[in-house]
């Protein structure tokens, strides 16, 4: 119990507030090049990071595998008095009744050993191995059991166990001179939420696709956006542009646009961290507040900001339990899983391609601008859908718009919901500005 | 236990290959905003790390204390017959290293008081706040003593230790319902005395004002002159990625089996150096222990060597380059990249613009990706310029940069004298690592810019 010696150390010290986080995990991961077991792996590791007060001055210290939590907690006390006076500081957080969800740890992920991960990750591996074409398949299997307790001097005292599996593939193809590559992507809170030949078969069939590449002009055509080309763009506009702290400073494009209309009005945005077994879900937050479900966007309006401790009270309000750090760093604010309602948009995946011409975007990792609210991006994996049917594989494309149009002027959102990277959503089709080299 | 008896333990328990990596760290992060602190931290961190090699199969392990040590290492090896079961035979005809190297700096930050270093962030804050129509200030400073010592059963035993700085800003701008935003760091090996006497605070805060008066870029294919930071991301995505041994060996990138071929134009020479001190990606051994020294990757437009670690160099029968870190400890090292650039040629910015009809100067970077199985990347500019009759014309905004490496080397027509040099984080599997990329100014007949 690092953490309860850190803070009677901080207090005797000289700290007027005294908190810490501790984290215990055990990770094991499977590494895979070339189709082959690379390296397995399996690391332990504590981790203690203490907040310490003084009057509006506020010290933080942390240590990796400390040998006692004693000589953090001075520390973080004596950073405190080393610190200038911080006007909004308010106080480090209050105790809140936590209502524990019990889906967050699942004992078979826990128990897991290597070699089942092994046998279980190599399955996706040969899913993915679809043809001679698949020159290269490489990935990587991460599996973790922690514990996370916050506990401080104002009676806040909570602590759970949480499991969690991430899987990637990526699949490398080459025929002739042409080249393609695919990945597939899972994670989950349970063991059962990895499906190997799910996420193989998806690495393994994108390699093959993306081979016959073309390439296009710039123009406007409606785009569909999968699950994957969104949770860099969705919960962008959740965790940056209504992070309560980048609304305080002015850094977001959505600053005083609280009750403002930035969606058309089928569409709400919620935040939710409390959905079992979701990555992104937690009993309480990283500052010991329990989590919620908050909507950012309702009906098409701005709502609500999400907020730690300390934003929440510089505006007088309560957290939304939004906190987010690891141990080596003080809390900083967080999206748990963004989702997308919109019920009057919805229609049957293969609708949405039901185009004359436009654009399918599998994945791409860009994100908006946060002060302007501009996104200029590649469509990483994109393919040109041509009378209702996606045909061949896109290279150098790039898009190009604002995310306030891109929420107004969606058409339709898909039933192919999925769930990752902290983002659950169906597909969804807008009208945007695409460009390319030029048509081949 | 100690290290050597650690490897005595690895080898007795069956192992082909053994290394045992120690790390001790120290940081301290400051982080003021609009002239207050927000985040004062100190922190230390200890680690053990033991890989272990049996019939092709790594197994990996960690120990947090001295006395985990010798469990660490037995469960490397447990973990290294399992991966065996699954793994392809790796030959262990491998160099080994010895030796010690210490960097202090003049002025030694992670012995300076806290107060000290508070003063440098908030001179930095004080001339962003001298800058009309700013209306939010970030100043990040971090510091970090690195020790390190890697032995392995080779008779690799070299300790190493190596103290980082580095000073960003990050400012807003606001006028007339626009916001924009400029980001600017400094940063290299050594003390405090690598940060001192800029005014990196001061150029963001210029240009996120300047960026209130920028318009999207125009969407679609353009020539373009890249300035230094961005030319220096371009080649770090676009063509250092491809070069990594590990990719090479996997028939992962574009440039496998191309080594000796012309890959792009005559004037474009690459070279990754981390031997150049006080650079942020410096070392003088790589995280397995090797000598790192500076290579050409790309000699005059012909690729000329790989990026390797010691598995890879043997599997392509090279030389290992020294290329193999990790992000701390409690990873693997795997290959990357240190201070990475395109070597000096002999224009200069003004000729370059001035020769130019139409096209796109774009500057400063936000970051940057590759897929160097497709060859695709991506490169992301804070702004730009339009050019027009050889003029800048018209301040663009951040724009989404794309290409594929192969063309866009073979496309480049000019490189300017003026070499420089930036600290970044290059991110792979997870691990970031510090990193310097470089260029001079350099000009490419045709760049895909993503606005709208």
């Amino acid at each position: 119990m690092f953490r309860e010696e850190a803070v009677k150390a901080a207090i005797s010290s000289g700290a007027e507030e005294a908190e810490a986080f501790e984290l215990f995990s055990r990770e094991i991961s499977i590494q895979v090049e070339k189709g082959k077991v690379k390296t397995a792996s399996s690391v332990r590791m504590v981790g203690l990071g203490v907040r310490a007060a003084i009057g509006r001055k506020l010290g933080f210290a942390f240590a990796t595998n400390p040998s006692s939590g004693e000589e953090v907690g001075r520390e973080a006390a004596e950073n405190a008095k080393a610190a200038p006076e911080d006007p909004d500081f308010k106080g480090l957080p209050d105790a809140r009744r936590v209502d524990y969800i019990k889906e967050l740890m699942d004992p078979k992920l826990r128990d897991l050993d290597l070699s089942d991960a092994a046998s279980l990750f190599l399955a996706a591996v040969e899913s993915a191995h679809l043809s001679d074409k698949i020159v290269s398949i490489s990935g990587k299997l991460e599996v973790s059991f922690s514990k996370v307790a916050v506990y401080s001097s104002k009676e806040v005292d909570v602590g759970e166990e949480r499991t969690y599996l991430s899987a990637y593939i990526e699949a490398a193809s080459k025929d002739g001179d042409r080249r393609g590559s695919g990945f597939g992507f899972a994670d989950g809170r349970r063991l059962d939420m990895f499906d190997p030949e799910k996420v193989g078969k998806e690495a393994g069939e994108l390699a093959i696709r993306t081979l016959d590449a073309t390439t296009i002009g710039v123009e406007e055509l409606p785009v569909v956006f999968q699950p994957k080309a969104q949770f860099a763009l969705i919960p962008f506009l959740v965790g940056q542009a209504a992070n309560a702290e980048n609304l305080q400073y002015g850094r977001s494009f959505l600053t005083n646009r609280v009750g403002d209309q930035i969606a058309r009005e089928e569409v709400s945005i919620v935040d939710d961290g409390r959905i079992p077994w979701l990555p992104g879900s937690s009993s309480f937050d990283a500052e010991g507040v329990p989590t919620g479900r908050t909507y950012v966007v309702k009906e098409g309006v701005f709502k609500s900001p999400i907020h730690n401790w300390y934003t929440a009270m510089k505006e007088g309000v309560e957290s939304t339990g939004n906190a987010s750090r690891d141990h080596t760093r003080p809390p900083a604010i967080s999206s748990h899983t963004v989702s997308i309602e919109a019920p009057a948009l919805q229609m049957k995946k293969d609708e949405l391609l039901d185009v004359r011409r436009g654009v399918l975007v599998v994945y791409t990792m860009d994100t908006p601008n946060l002060s302007t609210g501009e996104f200029s991006g590649m469509a990483e994996t994109a393919f040109l859908i041509e009378n209702g049917e996606v045909t061949k594989s896109l290279r150098q494309t790039s898009m190009g718009f604002r995310v306030e149009d891109f929420l107004k002027n969606m058409d339709a959102v898909g039933d192919d919901v999925e769930t990752l990277m902290g983002f659950r959503g169906g597909s969804v089709r807008v009208r945007i500005k695409v460009a390319g080299p030029g048509a081949q | 236990m100690d290290l050597e008896d650690a490897i005595s333990l690895g080898l007795d328990e069956g192992a082909d290959f053994i290394e045992v990596r120690e790390e001790r760290t120290h940081t301290t992060m400051i982080r003021m905003i609009d002239g207050v602190v927000r985040e004062l931290t100190r922190g230390r961190e200890f680690r053990v790390s033991v890989r272990a090699l049996y019939k092709g199969g790594w197994g990996f392990g960690i120990a947090n204390s001295p006395d985990e040590i010798a469990n660490a290492v037995s469960d490397a090896v447990k973990l290294a017959k399992l991966s065996s079961r699954w793994a392809e035979p790796i030959e262990v005809d491998w160099p080994s290293f010895k030796g010690s190297y210490e960097v202090e700096g003049r002025k030694p930050a992670w012995q300076a008081p806290v107060e000290e270093k508070i003063r440098i962030v908030e001179e930095q804050d004080r001339l962003a706040k001298s800058v009309e129509k700013v209306t939010n200030r970030n100043i990040i400073m971090g510091d970090t003593l690195r020790e390190t010592r890697v032995i392995n059963s080779l008779g690799t035993d070299v300790r190493q230790t190596l103290p980082r700085v580095r000073l960003a800003a990050y400012i807003f701008a606001h006028e007339a319902g626009v916001t924009e935003s400029a980001f600017e760091s400094r940063g290299g090996i050594g003390g405090l005395e690598v940060i001192e006497g800029t005014e990196i605070a001061e150029e963001a805060a210029r240009r996120a004002v300047e960026a209130l008066s920028a318009k999207p870029a125009p969407p679609g294919p353009h020539p373009a002159i890249l300035d230094p930071k961005l030319a220096g991301v371009f080649i770090h995505e676009a063509f250092g990625h491809a070069a990594e041994g590990d990719a090479i060996v996997n028939n992962e990138s574009i440039l496998t089996g191309k080594l000796g071929e012309r890959v792009g134009s005559e004037v474009v020479s690459v070279v990754d150096d981390p031997t150049i001190e006080g650079l942020y990606g410096f070392y003088r051994y790589d995280d397995e222990g090797t000598e790192s020294r500076r290579k050409y990757i790309v000699k005059d437009g012909v690729l000329s060597g790989y990026m390797t670690n010691l598995e890879t160099a043997s599997k392509l029968g090279l030389e290992p380059t020294g290329n193999a870190r990790s992000m701390d400890y409690s990873n693997p090292p795997i290959v990357r990249m240190s201070n990475t650039f395109i070597d000096r040629g002999d224009w200069t910015f003004e000729e370059m613009v001035s020769d130019m009809k139409q096209g796109i100067y774009a500057f400063g970077s936000l970051y940057g990706y590759t897929d160097p199985a497709k060859g695709q990347f991506m490169f992301k500019a804070e702004g730009g310029w339009l050019i027009e009759n050889g003029e800048l014309k018209q301040r663009l905004r951040e724009v989404a940069i794309t290409g594929m490496t192969l063309e866009v080397l073979n496309n480049i027509d000019a490189v300017g004298k003026d070499l420089s040099h930036d600290p970044g984080m290059c991110g792979k599997m997870g691990q970031w690592v510090p990193v310097t990329t470089g260029a001079p100014h350099v000009r490419v007949s045709k760049l895909v810019f993503g606005g709208r």
